[in-house]
């Protein structure tokens, strides 16, 4: 920024600020639905209402009736868990279209329909031998990418897709952090705060992997006034480390992923999603990011593994997440036009919508 | 077609030429610079038969034989009467002397009821001569800023050049500079415009009922005419103000024949940021120098082949360049380290205009424009750096380098064929080749090097038009007109638009007048932009097989009447429909435009209405005026406000300008304007909802601060442009003394921008107060501003 000081100087000898008194909108309790539904897992729908800025918190839903009525089938009826979570032990399938209804007493009833879509078939991918550079539009950078070709199909009607890029680390990824009662008794003995042990004491039994035990240590470490060198630096040091053979889904890693062939292309300025829509078979063409860390030999002592997921979106689900992208990164951006989120909620708010997903491993390093 | 030939038969037979009729044809032009003057009437008083001069000063009136008596007029100008006696079609010359005389500047007012008769309403002229009337503005008269006191006319954000004209967007105004369109007309991120006052002689202004000749845009038409140079004698003078400085020569090539215009604009804010930076990073190691200039470079010849032959050429460029350089130089016992990164922004337009006029008969002039014009934009970020470890050198190097454009190549031939009703038929082909580069971009690092463009898309425009006026008796006059143009895009796609025009007028008596027009519209080219500050960034895109042509329909009534003592009252209502708007739905689009592009459009409908009205006054020493309008604007996308209709952007319910210019004596004169535009509507929500939990390992980052943003919940809005922000109003103020010393014309201006420091909007932003809530925050430029400016003309 010391580049533009002396604009910016220029600028506020010219210019100024001040605050406004304009009326925000209120809420107006609208029922806020979510609930994105695959094969792999059983219905869960959440329901809470739109929230005023001035709120502390959330109001849930508790009493509402929720029902799923499948085409042709009998009708689910979810039971209320906590937090305005509502539950069924079914599990959705593929091909049938669901409708969602929801009654609360009040006018109007809450409906949504949607279905869970054919799932992409994924051919003939190419992972490229040599990285390149991509530079990208939504960030103003370049990036090291290693291209990637494929081809994707379903059948003749509009479909969507997501691709997202995750990496596993065969060093780390294996590898999962606790907290144990030795861990707080040394953490004593080193007259850490007491207060500060207790919250840890919550975490005994919560396996964690290499980034997450930094976040969240240093999380409670900073709420507790704990300095990093001395402090959070040591209750890492204490965490147990232990080996495992799972791979467990928070060891895979989000890394970056672009593309800018027709009907596929990163949304706004995101670079972890790649959304597009096709029709029966497509080639696709996406750059993933190409990282490696080296060692002091300018050799990497690991092996990391590049895996695509592919999310089959119903039209819903699409709308919705491209729409969401399109307003969070755009937050606070007094040049961006006002983006609304998707909803195909009748009489509320949220999203009702069919996915499926699937991972690929396409790539080694 | 066959309705066309129907037409052309019809309008063409009241051309026929009777037999005992002369027609006196020639030019108009003023008596000491030669300028030809556009509009001004020429009247035979016993037969009350009269005709007004075309673009080009050019005149023919058919009357019976015998004595004619001719009187010559135009605003600002004394009139002339000539009695000749008809026997044979006769060749005239007129020229008119100026009704100012620089010892005591005397502002008057329209006097001329017959010039007023001509005008339409939602038509506006502006002469040299009136321009140089009005306020300036830090130092600078604006041509653009004239137009927006004007009611029905919007200004954008505060500081802006670009307008809003009836409901319509800054991409929906034809801006004409000698018949040649022009994209961006902003420097100085749009505080002042690209037009150098002293380069124009005159501006058409229409917001409805278009003439046929007139196409391609939604809602406006601003036709500027560049100056032909004085033929008379060579004039200079050197204009010093605040924002730029300017040169302007012109002068004889043959003494009453021919002539050149030439004039530099220049601004010194490039010299004044230079010298601050480096004043204040001498002797640093690390330097960041930054710099922003523009200049503009006008130039005309106009050159008489014959009397009835005359060849003009005419240029322009303009270019704002904003750069920084950034060096730094590190050095310890390890190493050494020297880096240089240079960063520069561009845009800018080219145009140039090769035109012929030829008079072929006494009823027949033809003007065919050869015309080419591109308009760029670019921007270049690159850097190098260089590691000295020991004995070894390692350098790495980085470029980036975008590119948007648009170029255009145009022929167009305007016929004006003169009938025994002394009114045109106008005629006229036109075809324009245009090559559009919305956006390319190339990366390089080191050896590496990556492209991502748009493409280039090509389209070919053409068509015919025809506009003819008839008088029905005495009291009602109409003109019909008819374009006809084909958008042909990338050998692709061919769209056809078929453009009615129609007005007309009843004046029951000499001092009152109805009028009622109706026009549609076809525009297929489309601004791309990022928000509302009009910023060069914004992309240009043609229509493609699946963006169609806008279209509008504009249908307007009003009155006009004009009183003895000086008052002259309008009003007028419009209603326009717009069809097939595009909005750019990615919210961000900055430097985003690339294969996808036509994916980040969303194409709606819009409406507009509203009622204008206007008084204006004027004596021997004094102009003032007083307009207001109330006016309506909406736009309805599917995927926007759940499908309903919502106020667009620049909807402001009401506007009221007021104006005075004055003389004071002692060779001082004072100018002030007062304007005032309701709130603009905006989206600000106040409440949100969780997003689903699936999201939760997004990441996204603040556009000011980068810090990470709660991604957790997604902003949930009642409606859009919902809220209304603080109205806008700003008072101008200028003084201006004119003397002549030892043959040198001198003026000293003396100006004060927002008087009272008006806090306008600029830009409104949400942020997070030190108790946790939430409000807004409103960013303004420009408090009050005093300038002067200097000029002296010899």
């Amino acid at each position: 920024m010391k580049k533009y000081s002396i604009i910016v100087i220029l600028l506020t000898l010219i210019s100024c600020t001040k605050d406004l008194n304009l009326p925000f909108e209120k809420s107006d309790q609208t029922m806020v639905v979510n609930c994105l539904f695959s094969e792999d897992e059983t219905w869960k729908v959440i329901l809470t209402r739109v929230k005023s800025f001035s709120d502390q918190s959330d109001s849930f839903v508790e009493d509402a009736r929720v029902s799923i009525v499948p085409e042709s089938k009998d009708t689910i009826h979810l039971t209320y868990s906590k937090n305005g979570i509502y539950l069924s032990e079914e599990k959705p399938a593929s091909g049938i279209q669901y409708q969602l209804v929801i009654n609360n007493g009040t006018p109007g009833k809450i409906t949504a329909t949607s279905s869970i879509p054919v799932k992409p078939i994924i051919s003939e991918i190419k992972p490229s031998t040599q990285n390149t550079i991509y530079y990208s539009n939504a960030k103003l950078s370049d990036y090291f990418v290693l291209p990637l070709d494929f081809k994707i199909s379903a059948n003749d009607e509009p479909n969507f897709v997501r691709f997202r890029l995750s990496t596993f680390n065969t060093k780390w990824g294996y590898t999962r952090y606790l907290v144990t009662k030795d861990t707080i008794a040394e953490l004593r003995k080193m007259e850490f705060p007491e207060d500060f042990l207790s919250e840890l004491e919550k975490l005994i039994g919560v396996s964690m992997n290499w980034s997450q035990q930094w976040k969240i240590i240093r999380e409670i470490g900073e709420k507790y006034g704990l300095p990093f060198n001395g402090g959070i630096g040591i209750v890492i040091s204490k965490l147990k480390e232990i080996k495992v053979k799972t791979r467990y889904e928070d060891s895979f890693q989000s890394g970056t992923i672009f593309s800018n062939s027709i009907g596929l292309n990163n949304v706004s300025k995101d670079i972890f999603n790649v959304l597009g829509e096709y029709r029966g078979m497509k080639d696709a063409s996406l750059f993933v990011t190409y990282i490696p860390v080296l060692n002091k030999n300018h050799q990497t002592d690991y092996k990391e593994e590049y895996w695509l997921e592919v999310t089959g979106m119903s039209e819903d689900y699409y709308k919705y997440q491209k729409t969401y992208i399109k307003q969070v990164e755009n937050k606070n951006n007094p040049f961006a036009s006002v983006i609304e989120v998707h909803s195909n909620i009748t009489n509320g708010v949220g999203i009702f919508a069919g996915y499926n997903r699937q991972k690929i491993h396409f790539y080694d390093y | 077609m066959r309705f066309i030939t129907i037409l052309v038969l019809f309008l063409l037979s009241f051309s026929t030429i009777a037999q005992q009729k002369r027609t006196i044809s020639g030019y108009v032009s003023d008596a000491q610079t030669g300028e030809r003057l556009y509009a001004a009437s020429v009247y035979e008083q016993n037969s009350g038969i009269g005709t007004i001069s075309n673009r080009f000063g050019f005149f023919s009136l058919t009357l019976k034989d015998g004595l004619a008596n001719l009187k010559i007029s135009f605003v600002g100008y004394q009139p002339q009467t000539k009695i000749i006696s008809l026997s044979a079609d006769t060749l005239l010359m007129f020229s008119l002397k100026s009704d100012n005389k620089l010892e005591e500047v005397v502002v008057k007012g329209n006097t001329n009821n017959k010039l007023a008769d001509n005008s339409k309403l939602g038509h506006v002229k502006l002469s040299a001569k009136e321009l140089a009337k009005l306020p300036s503005l830090m130092g600078e008269k604006d041509v653009m800023k004239s137009l927006m006191i004007l009611p029905g006319v919007q200004q954008g954000s505060e500081g802006s050049s670009g307008i809003f004209v009836r409901g319509g967007s800054p991409d929906q105004n034809l801006i004409l500079l000698d018949d040649v369109p022009l994209y961006n007309v902003s420097h100085l991120f749009g505080f002042v415009s690209v037009f150098t006052p002293e380069a124009i002689n005159s501006i058409d202004f229409y917001k409805g009922g278009f003439p046929a000749r007139y196409g391609g845009r939604l809602s406006s038409v601003i036709d500027l005419r560049m100056k032909d140079g004085n033929k008379f004698k060579r004039e200079t003078s050197i204009n010093l103000g605040l924002i730029s400085s300017q040169f302007t020569t012109e002068g004889p090539i043959k003494k009453g024949e021919s002539s050149y215009f030439f004039s530099v604009r220049r601004t010194l804010l490039d010299l004044l940021f230079k010298g601050v930076a480096k004043v204040a990073q001498y002797n640093m190691e690390e330097q960041s120098i930054p710099s922003y200039g523009f200049h503009d470079i006008n130039g005309k010849i106009n050159f008489k082949l014959n009397e009835k032959n005359h060849l003009y050429w005419s240029f322009y460029s303009g270019k704002d360049k904003l750069s920084f350089e950034y060096s730094d130089h590190m050095k310890d016992m390890q190493r050494e380290e020297t880096q240089e990164i240079f960063g520069s922004m561009h845009w800018g337009n080219v145009m140039t205009a090769l035109k012929l006029n030829s008079q072929l008969s006494s009823k027949l002039f033809v003007n065919t424009t050869l015309s080419g014009s591109i308009f760029n934009y670019g921007n270049l970020f690159k850097g190098s750096t260089e590691t000295i470890v020991g004995s070894e050198v390692s350098k790495s190097d980085f470029r980036l380098e975008y590119q948007s454009r648009i170029r255009s190549l145009g022929l167009k031939t305007d016929l004006d064929i003169y009938g025994n009703s002394n009114l045109p038929f106008q005629i006229g082909l036109f075809v324009s080749a245009n090559n559009y580069l919305p956006g390319k971009q190339q990366v390089a690092r080191n050896e590496g090097k990556d492209e991502n463009s748009s493409g280039e898309i090509s389209s070919l425009d053409y068509g015919v038009y025809l506009d003819k006026k008839f008088n029905l008796g005495e009291k009602l006059s109409f003109t019909v007109g008819l374009r006809n143009a084909f958008y042909s895009i990338h050998n692709k796609k061919t769209y056809f638009a078929l453009e009615p025009r129609f007005s007309s007028t009843f004046r029951p008596n000499e001092n009152t007048s109805y009028h009622a027009s109706y026009a549609v519209m076809t525009q297929a080219i489309h601004l791309l932009s990022n928000g509302n500050v009009g910023l060069p960034t914004d992309i240009w895109v043609p229509s493609t097989k699946l963006i169609q042509p806008e279209t509008s329909d504009i249908f307007s009534v009003g009155i006009k009447k004009s009183v003895p003592s000086g008052l002259k009252l309008s009003m007028e209502a419009y209603y326009k429909r717009l069809n097939h708007v595009i909005s750019f739905t990615e919210g961000d689009g900055i430097l985003d435009v690339d294969k996808n592009w036509e994916q980040k459009i969303t194409v709606g409908n819009g409406r507009a209405w509203g009622l204008e009205t206007e008084a204006r006054y004027s004596n021997t020493r004094l102009e003032s005026w007083i307009g207001y309008t109330l006016a309506w604007n909406e736009r309805k996308f599917d995927d926007i406000n759940k499908g309903r209709w919502f106020p667009y952007q620049y909807d402001r319910r009401h506007k009221l300008d007021l104006g005075i210019i004055m003389q004071l004596g002692n060779n001082w004169s004072c100018s002030s304007t007062w304007t005032y535009q309701s709130g603009a509507p905006a989206t600000y929500t106040g409440v949100d909802y969780l997003a689903y939990p699936e999201n939760s390992d997004y990441e996204a980052f603040d556009f000011f601060t980068g810090r990470a943003v709660d991604h957790s919940r997604i902003q949930y809005y009642n409606s859009i442009n919902g809220v209304r922000l603080p109205a806008y109003h700003r008072l101008d103020i200028g003084f201006t003394k004119e003397w002549e010393k030892y043959g040198k014309k001198k003026a000293l201006s003396i100006s004060v921008y927002n008087v009272y420091s008006r806090q306008n909007p600029f830009l409104i932003y949400a942020k997070t107060k030190p108790d946790g809530s939430t409000g807004l925050k409103q960013f303004s430029l420009f408090p009050i501003i005093p300038s002067v400016s200097y000029r002296i003309s010899f």
